[in-house]
């Protein structure tokens, strides 16, 4: 049987550890993901979600259910990103993977594709990460949300904590620095 | 840069619903007719889309850890179960004798019956029975003869014991379980070294078309600057030709046709 976040959470205030630890399978990747685009760094973006987790798990009897338990997971790593970046005192650099090179890029591809292409995709990836790395903070955090979380605007605002139409705003505006960040590195 | 211009009311919140459906229905109905007669929504939103495309490009490489902090802190493994079975069984043998050795351990002395220890749980089972000494024998004799019998019935019951934990399944499941280690070892050695190879090739196949493509950006500038030269030669030839043409042409023209 599945259950539903909320009935995980309140098992694991009962507590039932193993509830818990489905929480943490089920949205570590999606914590993880967000630690990785807002902070640039696999090794800083693991810390960031286990901190995130442990910090849930011990304000779990806090949680009152007012709000989804991941705009609740969200907001906590949110938060422990911003006060990364404050505290190294410096401005996300968001950058390959340490251990990730073009070779090993090319050694992942699919059977099918050509080396061009892996090499052309890897262009594009870097171009499209140099581009967030320009946006300012709010922008980057409002694309990254909506376009790999899927959140609506509201969601966002709501943890954002700023009205809808701003969110919207900043969407635009990010997006319109992308296009044209992006159309410079296509020339 | 494109001109994007339009005074649609609220465009770029409009806009941006509409790039991620996220927007009502109602505006969406209105807006979508608005596209269909404005150059300047419908260039920008093919824009903005072909961003989204770049955007999905970016994944995030997968955490390598899938630990729950929880358990990090709370082992879900007792300490014990990495201890091997076959030193587990050693271990309970060990206390077992020992608890029984100590648990029944009864010290008697009397004058009538000397000094008498008697060890283990069936006391009363191995009890010697109650034996008329020989007139002559000393009284010693008799509790030591009784003893030995009881020490040698409980040897034989540790050892009977121990045989029976030696032909039991545990060291079967066990060997099986370091079978099964082993192989995941070996399975494992050959997935690194097949995923090294794999990257080898990768390096020279990325290495080879680098070589190809220095390769080529030098011939091309090598025909390039050939072709420089070529046309620097041949332009001082024909800028020669032509001022001896230029030279040449009015006195080969004949004074009346230059009137």
């Amino acid at each position: 049987m599945t259950w539903s976040d909320e009935e995980l959470v309140t098992r694991s205030i009962g507590g039932d550890a193993e509830s818990f630890n489905q929480l943490v399978l089920r949205w570590e990747r999606p914590i993880y993901a967000l630690a990785y685009r807002t902070l640039g760094r696999e090794e800083d973006a693991r810390d960031v979600c286990q901190e995130t987790f442990l910090r849930a798990y011990r304000a779990l009897s806090g949680f009152r259910g007012q709000a989804k338990f991941s705009s609740w997971l969200y907001r906590i790593a949110l938060n422990l990103c911003r006060d990364w970046v404050r505290r190294q005192r410096r401005t996300p650099v968001v950058q390959l993977p340490e251990d990730v090179d073009v070779m090993e890029l090319a050694a992942a591809r699919e059977p099918t594709e050509a080396i061009e292409d892996v090499v052309a995709r890897h262009d594009l990836t870097r171009a499209v990460e140099r581009a967030m790395a320009k946006l300012p903070e709010e922008q980057r955090t409002a694309i990254i949300l909506k376009e790999y979380h899927g959140l609506t605007f509201q969601e966002i605002a709501d943890l954002a904590g700023c009205p809808l139409s701003t969110v919207k705003t900043r969407l635009y505006q990010g997006l319109a620095v992308l296009r044209r960040e992006l159309g410079k590195s296509d020339q | 840069m494109t001109d994007f211009s339009c005074s649609y009311p609220d465009r770029e919140a409009v806009l941006v619903g509409y790039l991620y459906d996220d927007i009502e229905p109602s505006e969406r109905v209105a807006f979508e007719t608005h596209v269909t007669v404005c150059l300047a929504c419908r260039a920008e939103l093919a824009e903005m889309r072909e961003v989204r495309t770049s955007l999905a490009h970016w994944t995030a490489p997968a955490p390598r850890s899938h630990q729950s902090p929880v358990t990090s802190h709370q082992s879900s493994v007792a300490w014990w179960q990495s201890v091997p079975v076959w030193a587990q069984v050693a271990a309970a043998m060990l206390v077992l004798g020992v608890s029984a050795s100590i648990a029944n351990l009864d010290i008697r002395y009397d004058r009538g019956h000397g000094l008498n220890v008697t060890t283990g749980w069936s006391r009363p089972a191995v009890q010697p029975a109650p034996q008329t000494p020989p007139a002559d024998a000393a009284p010693w004799r008799a509790e030591l003869t009784a003893m030995r019998e009881q020490l040698q019935t409980e040897m034989r019951a540790q050892t009977a014991s121990v045989r029976a934990a030696n032909t039991s399944p545990a060291p079967v499941a066990q060997a099986a379980a370091m079978d099964a280690e082993v192989l995941r070892r070996v399975g494992a050695l050959i997935d690194q070294s097949e995923k090294k190879q794999e990257q080898q090739l990768a390096l020279h196949l990325v290495q080879l078309q680098k070589d190809l493509s220095a390769q080529r950006t030098g011939d091309v500038r090598r025909t390039n600057q050939l072709l420089q030269n070529v046309m620097n030669t041949y332009g001082d030839e024909i800028a020669k030709q032509q001022r001896q043409i230029n030279y040449l042409l009015p006195a080969a023209v004949p004074a009346s046709q230059q009137r």
